[in-house]
């Protein structure tokens, strides 16, 4: 008797919101993530739940998410005691996390397979997921061990501030904070040298970035922004109505985010220029997209409202009827995946290094272009206005039209052309077909990574020859910089002086706006000015790179580049090497100022300050400075 | 058109600060400002009491009685203060002001509250180190925080006949002008550029924890508690036997984990030295045409303020003399300060050891930077070459370096 196809959803429980905050009970929600085959952690492709008390330095037992009893009922039952389910919670919010990635990104996540930090001994090929790792207050990912570690804690008597003296809080068990973790993370595996801060937006736009992908998935849900509309009484008035589901946010999730600063941010488009520390800056980033978010949503609903109030447009006092919420809870939630898609997909159009936030808006409004070229929500126009209202303006473009702030496509580039990128594959033994330029790698990708391809037995080979096929178009994607490195941006020619990498590739499927697949091929180049051991860069060596997008017939579209020599003038853009340098040494400078613990640093700490800088331990431990 | 001269003794405490600051004008008697009087590791001997009695001498008035008109304590860490701590000795000493930040008001709510939690959080964190059995700099950071009783005692009673004054008050404005004029120090000018009026500079509680609470509450009820107090799990969830190495998590991250407590640590003794750091009085001294640059140990957070105030600019490029801060630390003189705001032909005195903290006190690059801009420094540390450049000398037989600027009326 043929068994039944494997199931595409598995469905957990979870925590919709911090149970600690006994204002809204212990309100569970049950999310579906993609079925993948666990093994006790649980363990699966991606993700590895390792569950360690690091107080009491022993183990827990592991969840075996594929016991009947569990998947009969989705998975245990919510609760704060039992450390399997808090194994449970994590690892569903977090494959969560991944899916909105992959789908946003257009394509699967090829696992964590690579360690990028340059001491790695060990390959773990897995994300891993400490759920008890500390004691303490806040978690943090670790890319050097790449795993994410959760802290919990007992409030003390006297900080308890909005807890209970005496509570057990895990931060383990807050939505909002796994999917805060999960995007470091994830933005980590498409931008590793977003770690490295290089100007005083980059570990900025790290911590808002990650902001935005809780925000914008905590609301995706429709049961949990109804549960958060019936618990704000009284009058419901539009433009203060989001600002308080953001409140409850913020408050759940605590003290690393950037997003309770945002809430009460008045725009001040003076602001951007003197704020240094990381979460405020992070928090006009999080409060220009929110705006955008708000404004949208309200145009969304203006609809309803005017149908609900027969055409007043005015809400009556006291509670509003169900249905309305109902509906209300809905459109939040359409917004919220909306502009969770575009935050992500904008990533594959920044540079691979030094990034600003005013990369990050001309990303998002090229991204979205790209996909949707009629704004009908006017979503694109709504977040510009949220950038300008916080001050937060590109350098190098000159009005903030959706035209000027699209990235400069090749074609507009005046007048050189970009060599197509073209190869011809090696003949793999045992193949029955030749694969030979560009496009057939692009279809053989589309292949290899259907998910379904994992039933079939021929699907093996496909994906032996896809890894095969990988390996060349890495060394071709290398053999194309070097040649094209000037127009890049690079140093031709730089040798063990100029070392340049393929940082990474990946093809992207996505659907065009004419409903037709599209296929592309997403390159990022970087380069490194090695330094002479004299020049202090406190261990961060100044890096230049360039982001191509090529059409599946080898010409590049877009080209991002952060120029390690020269400009980028002859590709439509002002950015500067040598400023870019100089600001980098200025903000090496600006963060010794205001190090308290330098004085009593001994000289390797301080020759490699700038690196040990760059943590997300010392982010999220509320920056102490 | 009178003329006169500053004196400046800078008393060789090794690691702290005591300055000797003598306003002379002609047909006047000279005037004594004594700025600080603490130090460890004294090459004239252990404890301060020898700088105390050379101090005395270099004060005597007509009747051959200690004179000093005003005694500044900049604040109260103890490199600055351990000297008055020998109570015996300031007794017969008759001193005319004592200034001391606001944050030293005992009348003040708000300063004794500052006073309190930065007492606890030091306390709590010496005690924390010792029992983790953690040496080096984070625990002398912390003992230097702890508050001296018996020279907090001489500086509010302890002389003779003592007006007592706070400075930089949170309710009075910021000094722009002359604003404040002493009986004490006739002809002198004295502009109070810090402690900061915003009191999250020095309680940096715009940070984290919850609800905006003092972080320095926080941490210190943090501290106090014992570690293994968190939740806890039924011993039934624990796995009996030992796991698969590959399911295990590595050894080196099982170090990470346990060194990042260390790491907290550092950072909470570094942030302890700097909130009470940026209490410091900051002064701007001007007697005739010569301006001192006295800033006690402020760090960043009190710079980004003053260097952001216009009225101030013309008054920092016309400084003659500078104190430099928290002994040629690195944040304690901004690079900016240095490079665009003082003009360029100052002298400067640091008072400090080299290795009483590591090797980044005081920082070669400061000293250099400052030198290379035209500058002429004497540093303590004999040690260091060179220590002394011109305008300055070592007395034999006493225990200071002198500078003298002469002064136009």
């Amino acid at each position: 008797m043929a068994s039944p196809p494997r199931a595409h959803r598995r469905r957990l429980r979870i925590y919709a919101l911090d149970p600690l905050h006994t204002a809204y009970g212990q309100q569970t929600l049950t999310i579906d993530v993609p079925n993948e085959p666990l093994a006790p952690g649980p363990v699966g492709q991606h993700l590895a739940v390792v569950d360690y008390d690091g107080v009491r330095k022993r183990y827990f037992q592991p969840v075996d998410l594929e016991d009947p009893e569990l998947l009969k009922s989705d998975g245990l039952e919510p609760s704060e005691s039992n450390p399997q389910f808090h194994q449970q919670m994590v690892y569903a919010v977090t494959m969560k996390a991944i899916e909105v990635f992959e789908k946003s990104l257009g394509r699967p996540f090829a696992g964590f397979g690579r360690f990028f930090h340059t001491d790695a001994r060990q390959s773990v090929r897995r994300l891993q997921l400490v759920p008890h790792a500390f004691r303490g207050a806040n978690a943090f990912y670790d890319p050097t061990h790449h795993a994410v570690m959760y802290g919990f804690f007992r409030v003390g008597k006297e900080q308890h501030g909005f807890n209970m003296p005496g509570q057990d809080i895990y931060s383990c068990l807050s939505h909002d904070i796994i999917a805060h973790e999960s995007a470091h993370a994830l933005v980590h595996r498409v931008r590793e040298y977003y770690l490295y801060p290089t100007n005083h937006d980059v570990l900025a736009f790290h911590e808002a970035f990650s902001d935005l992908v809780a925000l914008f998935l905590h609301f995706s849900y429709p049961e949990i922004v109804r549960l958060a509309l019936r618990r704000t009484k009284g009058n419901l008035r539009q433009a203060n109505l989001l600002m308080h589901l953001a409140e409850q946010f913020g408050q759940a999730i605590g003290s690393q985010s950037a997003l309770r600063s945002a809430i009460n941010l008045q725009p001040d488009p003076a602001r951007i220029g003197s704020i240094f520390e990381p979460h405020d800056r992070g928090a006009i980033l999080v409060a220009a997209v929110m705006h955008g978010f708000i404004e949208t949503y309200q145009r969304r609903i203006e609809p309803l409202l005017l149908l609900a109030t027969d055409g007043s447009g005015i809400l009556p006092d006291g509670e509003l009827r169900p249905q309305f919420l109902d509906v209300i809870a809905v459109e939040v939630a359409k917004v919220a995946e909306h502009f969770l898609t575009m935050i992500v997909r904008a990533l594959d159009y920044m540079p691979p290094v030094d990034p600003t936030f005013g990369d990050f808006l001309r990303a998002m409004v090229t991204a979205d272009l790209e996909i949707v070229p009629i704004d009908k929500d006017r979503q694109r126009l709504a977040t510009i206005h949220g950038f300008r209202t916080y001050g937060i303006f590109p350098s190098e473009v000159h009005s903030l039209s959706e035209e000027s702030l699209r990235w400069k496509r090749a074609t507009e580039f005046n007048p050189l052309h970009f060599e197509a990128l073209k190869f011809r594959f090696e003949k793999t033994p045992g193949t029955t077909w030749e694969e030979n330029d560009l496009q057939d790698y692009l279809l053989l990708a589309f292949q290899a990574n259907q998910p379904e391809l994992k039933d079939f037995d021929w699907g093996e080979g496909i994906r032996t020859r896809y890894r095969a096929a990988q390996k060349q178009v890495a060394i071709e994607l290398h053999k194309y910089a070097t040649r094209n490195a000037q127009i890049l941006g690079l140093v031709p020619d730089g040798g063990k002086a100029f070392p340049l990498r393929v940082a990474g590739f990946h093809p992207v499927f996505r659907t065009g706006p004419t409903g037709t697949l599209e296929i592309e091929l997403i390159a990022q180049f970087v380069q490194t000015q090695k330094s002479e051991p004299t020049t202090d860069t406190g261990g961060l060596e100044f890096r230049g790179g360039a982001t191509v997008i090529f059409k599946s017939d080898g010409r590049a579209n877009y080209v991002v580049s952060k120029p390690l020599q020269g400009d980028t003038a002859h590709l439509g853009g002002t950015t500067n090497a040598a400023q870019r340098q100089e600001r980098q040494s200025a903000f090496l400078a600006a963060c010794d100022d205001r190090d308290s613990t330098l004085p009593w640093r001994d000289a390797k700490w301080v020759a490699t300050r700038g690196l040990r800088r760059a943590t997300f331990a010392a982010l999220h431990r509320g920056g102490l400075e | 058109m009178s003329a006169g001269q500053i004196r400046i003794k800078m008393f060789e405490v090794g690691h702290g600060d005591s300055f000797l600051i003598t306003f002379e004008q002609e047909g006047e008697a000279p005037r004594h400002l004594l700025l600080d009087c603490g130090g460890k590791d004294s090459p004239h001997g252990p404890g301060m009491k020898h700088i105390v009695d050379a101090v005395k001498e270099e004060v005597l008035d007509a009747d051959d009685n200690p004179h000093i008109h005003v005694v500044v304590c900049s604040h109260i860490h103890n490199d600055h203060v351990s000297g008055f701590g020998y109570e015996s000795k300031w007794k017969d000493v008759t001193v005319d002001e004592v200034w001391l930040p606001w944050t030293e008001d005992p009348d003040l709510p708000l300063a004794r509250q500052i006073r309190e939690d930065q007492k606890r959080l030091a306390l709590a964190l010496v005690a924390r180190l010792e029992k983790r059995g953690i040496t080096g700099w984070p625990a002398a950071l912390a003992l230097n925080a702890i508050p001296n009783t018996a020279a907090l005692k001489t500086l509010h009673t302890g002389f003779r006949g003592p007006r007592v004054k706070f400075f930089g008050h949170a309710e009075a404005p910021r000094a722009t002008q002359s604003w404040y004029g002493s009986d004490a120090l006739p002809g002198v000018d004295i502009f109070v550029l810090g402690p900061s009026m915003n009191p999250s500079t020095i309680d940096t509680s715009k940070m984290d924890p919850p609800a905006g609470q003092s972080y320095l509450r926080y941490w210190a009820a943090e501290l106090e508690r014992d570690p293994s107090d968190a939740p806890g799990f039924l011993e039934s969830f624990y796995e009996a036997g030992v796991r698969p190495s590959e399911l295990q998590l590595t050894p080196r991250l099982l170090k990470a984990l346990d060194g990042a407590e260390g790491e907290l640590e550092e950072l909470l003794a570094a942030t302890t030295e700097k909130t009470l750091n940026n209490t410091s009085l900051v002064l701007l001294l001007r007697f005739g045409n010569r301006s001192l640059l006295l800033p006690g140990d402020a760090q960043w957070g009190v710079w980004e303020e003053i260097m952001a105030d216009d009225s101030v600019t013309d008054l920092l490029r016309a400084v003659d003399f500078v104190k430099v801060g928290h002994h040629g630390s690195h944040n304690a003189t901004p690079r900016d300060l240095v490079e665009k705001r003082l003009g360029g032909s100052y002298r400067a005195m640091i008072s400090a050891k080299l290795g009483a903290y590591g090797q980044g006190v005081p920082k070669e690059e400061l000293y250099k930077a400052m030198r290379a801009r035209g500058a002429d420094v004497a540093l303590s540390d004999v040690t260091i070459e060179p220590h002394l450049t011109a305008g300055f000398q070592r007395v034999t037989g006493k225990m200071y370096v002198e500078t003298v600027l002469k002064v136009k009326f």
